[in-house]
């Protein structure tokens, strides 16, 4: 019996061939590799959101390690393979047409999530749900008007970057505005806008948006820092003079209102809101059971698949796609717009309230819940410990998410007319 | 490019109008159905409520502590 080194180790054999077909897809894989351990080490030092960025780091080192020479469709249709078919037994992102795809849930061992759960948005819904879960809806009853003149300056990066992304040669409007939305900082928002504007870039701007966010983690007390002089972020808010509390039936009667309006209004993006108004309302209705099925295995639960699943839909022919590049500039561009916006807004609530609002707050209104408020309250607390503007903060943040779903809903109408 | 300038002015509007309708809700609310303002009475059931919600989570996740 023969020993071939390159038929037992396949990685080899399909380096070789890469390189001697098209060594930029190797040098991409080597640097994707590099970059998904990098990303793990960053999460568990806690500078990326860790949640995120642990089996996204794993997935994407790893399927850019794992491809072979594989043409699963023909194997199992007994029809003659393409030995020059290069793929995974992970899934297979390209493939629609429908008897095909349902040949690779049979093989491909996540293609049976990425199809019934990913690439139909059931996954942002859940993430939603669990989301809405952890929210406080107490927080904007109690200043609503302040809680969206905010979240709604923190938008300026998803509106500003659609007309933008026009300047980009070739690129459409679905495209535009589906990356525009990476400026409202809510992964889930972006997965589903993307699905029904530009379905054929879902995947890259989807881990365009998630890698971006996890960079907002990092980045924004930077961003804070730069624009809000520490003598501002030093203020403490005022007093109120009488404290608002909503019991929790008073907070289950707003959701339940907002949930049938704001779907009443945009039909297209309903399921955004019944996802969010759901984990509100199972928070608040007291079902214990529900909200810990809820706010812990199906948010973590959801929040893993989708980690990993980003991860694995980075091999290298999917990021080195020329379309990406522009993606990627756009991406940051509508953040950072989004957070300059959000801290404009602050900033003018400093000059109305006669030098009293802490402008740090506006940071918050960028939607990406709770991280933003968390930053918020960690660069104030880290200048003056005894100023707290966490409840302000959580306002602006879930707020930002209301106004994060009015505008996908825009957008997806307005674009597929 | 002027179709995206125009959506995008028309969103601003959309999410300006909406945005306020939603806080321009809770705002009726709060001011015609009181909901946020509590007699003394209420303000003590509020804070059993919570009490007892507290302990509800606290219970929820004692089981989850290693022994």
């Amino acid at each position: 019996m023969n020993f071939h080194f390159t038929q037992v180790f396949q990685g080899f054999n399909l380096i070789a061939y890469q390189w001697e077909h098209d060594w930029k897809i190797v040098v991409g894989r080597i640097v994707l590799v590099i970059l998904g351990v990098l990303m793990v080490h960053l999460g568990r030092k806690g500078i990326l959101e860790p949640l995120l960025m642990i089996p996204m780091g794993l997935g994407m080192s790893t399927i850019n390690a794992a491809m072979m020479f594989f043409d699963p469709i023909n194997m199992v249709k007994k029809t003659p393979v393409d030995p020059t078919k290069v793929g995974t037994l992970f899934l297979d992102s390209i493939e629609a047409n429908n008897d095909n795809l349902m040949t690779l849930c049979q093989v491909d061992w996540l293609q049976p999530i990425y199809t019934f759960a990913f690439s139909n948005g059931l996954i942002a819904c859940l993430i939603f749900v669990g989301i809405g879960c952890l929210l406080d809806i107490g927080f904007v009853m109690a200043r609503p008007f302040q809680s969206m003149f905010i979240a709604l300056f923190a938008e300026m990066g998803t509106l500003l970057t659609l007309p933008i992304a026009m300047l980009f040669k070739g690129m459409t409007l679905g495209e535009a505005a589906s990356i525009a939305l990476v400026g409202g900082a809510d992964g889930p928002m972006v997965l589903f806008g993307s699905l029904q504007m530009a379905p054929h870039l879902f995947v890259p701007i989807t881990v365009v948006a998630y890698l971006y966010l996890a960079l907002a983690y990092g980045g924004f007390p930077y961003m804070v820092r730069f624009l809000v002089p520490r003598k501002l972020r030093m203020i403490e808010m005022p007093k109120e003079k009488k404290e608002f509390k909503a019991t929790s039936g008073e907070k289950l009667i707003f959701s339940v209102i907002a949930c049938v309006v704001l779907s009443f209004l945009f039909p297209v993006a309903s399921p955004l809101f019944l996802s969010l108004f759901l984990g509100i309302a199972i928070r608040e209705s007291g079902l214990e059971k529900f909200r810990f099925l809820v706010g812990e295995i199906v948010l973590y639960g959801s929040t893993l698949t989708l980690g990993l699943l980003l991860g694995i839909l980075c091999d290298a022919k999917t990021i080195m796609n020329p379309s990406v590049l522009p993606l990627l500039i756009l991406g940051i561009i509508s953040l950072g717009l989004s957070g300059i916006g959000g801290l404009i807004g602050g900033y003018i609530l400093y000059f109305a309230t006669g030098k009293k609002y802490n402008p740090v707050i506006g940071i918050a209104g960028v939607s990406c819940v709770p991280s933003t408020a968390k930053v918020a309250q960690k660069e104030v607390s880290h200048d003056n410990p005894s100023a707290i503007i966490m409840q302000y903060a959580l306002g602006a943040n879930i707020c930002g998410v209301i106004t994060t779903a009015i505008i996908t809903a825009a957008y997806i109408c307005l674009i597929k007319q | 490019m002027y179709q995206a300038l125009q959506i995008m002015f028309l969103t601003i509007a959309i999410s300006a109008i909406v945005g306020f309708l939603v806080s321009f809700l809770i705002f009726l609310l709060t001011k015609l159905v009181n909901i946020g303002k509590k007699s003394e009475e209420q303000e003590k059931t509020l804070q059993n409520e919570e009490l007892e919600l507290a302990l509800a989570v606290a219970v929820v996740f004692a089981g989850k502590q290693p022994k």
